[in-house]
């Protein structure tokens, strides 16, 4: 379930942000820019004790990887781009996920952060089952 | 041919592969996977939507099977 890249990972384990800030942490870099994703404690008024997620994991990871680069070629100042993602139960309250991205100076990482993380939730192979109180449902799965 | 399947396809056909048997059931493209699992699991057309991978990428329904293939079921992606 776990790569040791230190750039790509999806884990069972807390996630750590230093870690991730420190992937992509470069000398000649000015700018670390970082997403933390949390798991809110309500959807559409009802309470989400936790999450479970599950990944098709090297596709996952493959994916991963593909957008760094595409975001690379897109904003030509990025320099290194770090994205570490839960599987597993996650509680209300943890994170979920974590994205740096580093660049000489800060300009282009404000976009290109949004950027990934947009096509994280729409292209890579992980799902997440809300579970609450009464029941549980497959985030986005239906009509 | 074995397919794999996630999340709410998984739920839905009760387990996480599912083996097509092609001396039985004549195979294969991508479409041909999607109206087999369809037919034998009409659940699933209540999905917003899913994709095939082949290979670990998405393919479309035009995309010719081989038996050394990796096949999966990728209902809609719920990231971050």
């Amino acid at each position: 379930m776990v790569d040791t890249s230190p750039f790509f990972l999806l884990t069972e384990q807390l996630l750590d942000i230093g870690s991730v800030s420190k992937a992509v942490q470069l000398p000649h870099c000015g700018a670390v820019n970082l997403f933390v994703g949390t798991v809110r404690n309500r959807t559409a008024e009802r309470s989400v004790l936790y999450l479970d997620y599950e990944a098709y994991t090297p596709m996952a990871l493959a994916v991963m990887q593909d957008i760094a680069m595409r975001a690379r070629m897109k904003w030509q100042s990025i320099e290194a781009i770090a994205l570490h993602h839960r599987v597993g139960r996650v509680y209300a309250g943890d994170i979920a996920v974590v994205l740096a991205v580093s660049s000489p100076h800060r300009t282009e990482i404000f976009m290109a952060t949004d950027w990934i993380m947009s096509e994280v939730k729409s292209s890579v192979p992980i799902w997440k089952k809300e579970v609450y109180h009464d029941g549980a449902v497959w985030v986005s799965a239906h009509a | 041919m074995t397919i794999h399947l996630f999340a709410v396809a998984r739920d839905i056909v009760g387990s996480s592969v599912y083996t097509i048997d092609t001396k039985q059931v004549p195979c294969c493209t991508v479409g041909d996977v999607r109206r087999i699992l369809c037919k034998e699991f009409p659940e699933l057309l209540t999905l917003r939507s899913f994709a095939v991978a082949v290979n670990q990428r998405l393919a479309d329904d035009t995309v010719v099977l081989t038996p050394h293939d990796e096949v999966a079921i990728i209902p809609p992606m719920s990231g971050g």
